[in-house]
Parts: structure tokens; sequence; C-alpha cells
């Protein structure tokens, strides 16, 4: 009998750290920056420095959810606390030995394929212009699972169904698991570079789908909010005037047009840009392909 | 009655473990660096290695047209 209740007893605590663990999920969940660059002093552009840059999004053992990363400029290394992100927008502090030797404030916009993210960088009392251009990160087929397999889990979506994340791990190139990332990345994980790096390539094939119309303006808002008059921002409203007039019914349009309706300050440089996005008349609302969402 | 208590425990413990190697699996393993712990020491040197790796391709190049001249 009493056999019996110590092996019960010894049964029940072996449960108990598996019970404990999987109450933690711990990992990377999103990288926000990976690029490299070229910070250089405002004071005098000829002292520079060549930076690397990464931030992610981590839970650590202790439950924990934060955004740290790392900076390494020239040949010195700092950590990165105190982290704010946004939509194509980021900001922290600089840290080294356990030392704030500095900050850093940056936004993002596009050049084609390419994000560059722009702004502030400050240390040791030096204030640089930093110019980072993002790194190439693609989902990967381990990550794909993890990430479909969030997404299934909270979510009713017919692409889920059987043991789906088990085949995206095997085919990550299927169309259904493609839209079921992209899903998963509009769920409010945009911030994460490998969400960008899949809606920049499907945006390739579907310029004119009602999430890829508004992908890059959405991407430069706080840019082209400081810097509408630059010719980044001035080439991103072009390219949303030319799509929309020729679209206007599609629903990207009408987002692009309450984006612009909403914030008097994007494109507020570039008046007769802005003005031809707005006035653009809708009649009706139709939806092109599907973005999985 | 105990030895069905027994067998109610063994499931639970069989089940946990399946479970957690399940979510080890899920967070990514050797993947993403996470295999159901992570430390921030860890968490910082896994961003770096992500960066380095990233940014390997980067032709600095296309910084033309950014910097002021």
């Amino acid at each position: 009998m009493k056999k019996f209740i110590l092996a019960i007893l010894a049964v029940s605590l072996l449960a108990v750290p598996a019970v404990a663990q999987t109450s933690v999920n711990p990992g990377i969940k999103a990288y926000a920056i990976l690029g490299k660059g070229i910070a250089v002093s405002t004071s005098d552009p000829m002292d520079f420095i060549i930076v690397k840059f990464g931030l992610g999004r981590v839970v650590t053992n202790d439950g924990n959810e934060t955004i740290i990363g790392v900076v390494i400029a020239d040949d010195e290394r700092y950590r990165l606390r105190e982290v704010n992100i946004e939509e194509g927008y980021a900001e922290g502090e600089i840290f080294y030995g356990g030392d704030n030797v500095g900050s850093f404030e940056l936004t993002s916009v596009m050049k084609g394929d390419t994000e560059i993210w722009v702004g502030d960088f400050r240390i040791g009392g030096i204030i640089y212009n930093l110019y980072l251009i993002e790194g190439v990160r693609p989902i990967r087929a381990g990550e794909l699972k993890e990430k479909v397999a969030d997404y299934c889990r909270e979510n009713e979506d017919a692409n889920c169904a059987g043991r789906i994340e088990e085949f995206c791990q095997n085919n990550p190139e299927d169309s259904r698991c493609q839209a079921l990332f992209r899903a998963y990345c509009l769920k409010g994980n945009m911030e994460d570079t490998r969400c960008r790096e899949a809606f920049r390539n499907w945006c390739k094939e579907n310029p004119a789908n009602r999430l890829c119309i508004p992908f890059e303006l959405q991407r430069a808002r706080r840019y082209c909010e400081e810097h509408s008059a630059s010719m980044l921002c001035r080439a991103i409203a072009n390219e949303v005037a030319d799509i929309c007039e020729n679209n206007p019914d599609n629903e990207g349009c009408v987002t692009v047009k309450s984006l612009l309706e909403d914030n008097s300050r994007l494109f507020r440089k570039i008046g007769a840009i802005r003005t031809r996005i707005i006035s653009i008349e809708s009649q009706s609302v139709n939806e092109t392909e599907e973005g999985g969402d | 009655m105990l030895t069905a208590l027994l067998l109610v425990s063994l499931v639970l413990v069989a089940g946990c473990v399946g479970r957690e190697a399940e979510t080890n699996a899920v967070t990514g393993g050797a993947e993403t660096g996470a295999t159901g712990s992570m430390t921030e020491d860890q968490a910082f040197n896994k961003i770096e290695e992500e960066m380095n790796e990233a940014v390997e391709n980067i032709d600095m190049g296309d910084l033309e047209g950014y910097i002021p001249e």
C-alpha cells in the first residue's frame, strides 16, 4: 500500500517540472532589424563607423518578453536595451559593460526591394547619422512550422486542416503554407523581418493586391512624416498614385486614402501628389487576390 | 484504485513529456537557437549570430544615394 502511494508521489513529482516547462516557450520571437551600414558624424562627415545592428523580441527562461539587441560598431560590441518598436520605427538605449553609453532612433523606408533604416545614433558623446541596409532573412522551415502552429492554434482558417505545421516544415514553398505565414504576419507580427521579407517577395508577384499597395507606405509612414519631400517618399507616393488611378476601387487604395486623410503630416511637403491620391474616387470596394488573412 | 491512479499519473507524465518535446521542436530547436531554454546572454548571442549571417551578402554600394555628399 505504502509502496503504491510512494510510487504515485514519485511519478507526480516527475510530472511537475514537465508541466512547468510547457507554460513557458522561450526563444527569439521576432527579428526586428538585422542590418549593416555606416554611421556618419553630424559634426565631421569624415568621421564614420561601420555598424552591424541586430534587434530581436525575446522570451527568456523566466517568461519575460523583451526587445534586446546587439551593435558592433567598428570592433566594439554594444548591447541594446529599453527598446521600443512601432511599425517602421525603433528607438532604444545603448549599453557597454552595463553602462548606458548612448541611444538610437531609427525609421525605415523602402527603396525598391531594399529596406533602409535611417536615423540618429548617439554614442560616446558623438551624434551620428546612421544608415542601415536590412539584410535578407527569410523564414526557415522549422520556424515556419512554429509560426503556422501558433497561428492555427488561435485562428479558424481553412488552410489549417490536418497536421498542416508538419506539412509546412516539409513543404515550406507550398502556397498554403506561405499564405498561412502571411496570415500570421498580419496578426501584428510585421515587426519581424522574416514577415517583411515574405511580403516583399509576394508583393513583387502581386503588386496590385490590396495588402501590397499600402505595404511600402505603411513601412515608410514615420520616415515620410519627417522627410516628406525626400526622393524616396516622392517615389513611394507616385507609385501608389499611379496604381490607384488605374485601380480606384481596390481596397488597398481605400486603405492608402484613409492613411493620408488621417495623417496630415504624411507627404505634407508634396501636396500635389498627396491631393492626387486623396482625390481618387472609388465607387465600390473590390478585393483582388487574397493574402491569406 | 491505486493502480488506476498510478496509470493516470503515468499517462500525465507521458503527455507532458511529449508536449514538452513538441514545444521544443516548435520553438525551432537548432534553427532558432531555442531548445526550450534561453538565457538573456544566449539571446544576445543568437541575435548577433543571425545578424552576422543576414548581413553577410549586403553590398554597401546599395547605400549610394542615402548618404549626403
